[in-house]
């Protein structure tokens, strides 16, 4: 299926959130997920299952004023 | 002098709050910050770049400081709103620069659709610093609405123009009982002086710093002239005057009539 991850698409064959960042190699401990516009904490990602065209934003803080 | 400016449920001593955008390193960042004994330091929050095996800025952070994430990048109320609940999910995010900035050539912010954010984050709970163009009315509303304080700008973002709009925020100042904060385009210190002379509680910078040939020293020299203004502003009694007043006494031998 395809999902937009951080603004492109990309076609991906796990199932839940929780595997697409481990595919991704996100580090949980340092970015804010976000899924459908929805803030999706650490310990619940496994729970999201993914669909078509669902849009997921990771972030994380940098520089700024 | 026990000086200490209660905000945002904090108490805090260093008046000179520091952004990190633009430093060459964060090792140099962690010093300049140690170097001005930072205590409020602003930090932004951006995509992740697949692959990206950059630091975590946090780590360059002194522990003591407290993170104030900003909203940059929203250009209207529903993308500060959306930016500040995803800070929140950092669990490092209370503390909101509320920024909404549709003009990308002065950087100049939205004050009708910052004062909607505010009205939404304070009631959701956030300790909101809305980032404005200085106007008295709309300030009034933004205390209202529940701000923790007020941002009026001293000049567009970068400019390193210094407290252009010294007259406005002085009003703000007097009629306004919340800490204004100067932030952005301050880069000098006789900048921040000014704006601490004028009974600031606090000012924000980052490009000046950031971007200083000597980060660290810099750093240090800002800390010092807003500890000096802050403490002319505590104690200076002198109005300004049309006439000349002698500090000497006129009269003398030099006169026999």
């Amino acid at each position: 299926m395809q999902v937009k991850l951080n603004g492109k698409p990309e076609d991906i064959k796990v199932s839940t959130l929780a595997e697409l960042v481990k595919l991704k190699g996100f580090n949980c401990a340092r970015v804010v997920i976000e899924h459908n516009l929805k803030i999706v904490s650490e310990e619940k990602l496994g729970e999201i299952r993914l669909n078509e065209n669902d849009v997921i934003e990771v972030l994380a803080f940098i520089g700024g004023g | 002098m026990n000086d200490i400016l209660k905000i945002g449920g904090k108490e805090i001593t260093n008046r000179l709050f520091i952004g990190t955008g633009k430093f060459g390193d964060f090792g140099l960042m962690k010093q300049a910050l140690e170097a001005a004994g930072a205590q409020v330091v602003t930090v932004a929050l951006r995509r992740v770049n697949l692959g990206d095996k950059a630091d975590n800025i946090l780590e360059y952070i002194p522990e003591n400081c407290t993170i104030m994430v900003n909203t940059s990048g929203a250009r209207n109320c529903d993308e500060a709103v959306r930016i500040a609940r995803l800070a929140r999910g950092t669990d490092r995010g209370n503390w909101i620069k509320l920024e909404a900035i549709p003009d990308n050539k002065y950087l100049m912010p939205d004050n009708e659709e910052t004062l909607k954010a505010v009205e939404i984050l304070a009631k959701d709970g956030f300790m909101v610093f809305p980032y404005m163009n200085p106007d008295l009315v709309m300030a009034r509303k933004m205390r209202d609405a529940g701000a923790a304080a007020i941002m009026p700008l001293g000049s567009p973002i970068g400019t390193n123009r210094g407290f252009r709009t010294q007259e406005i925020v002085r009003l703000i100042i007097k009629e306004i009982d919340l800490p204004v904060i100067v932030d952005a385009g301050l880069a000098l210190p006789s900048h921040l002086a000014e704006c601490m002379e004028s009974g600031c509680a606090a000012v924000l910078v980052n490009t000046a710093i950031a971007t200083a040939k000597d980060p660290v020293t810099l750093a240090k020299a800002f800390f010092l002239a807003t500890q000096a203004g802050r403490l002319a502003y505590l104690s200076s009694a002198n109005d300004v005057s049309d006439q000349a007043r002698a500090s000497s006494p006129l009269t003398g031998f030099l006169r026999q009539d």
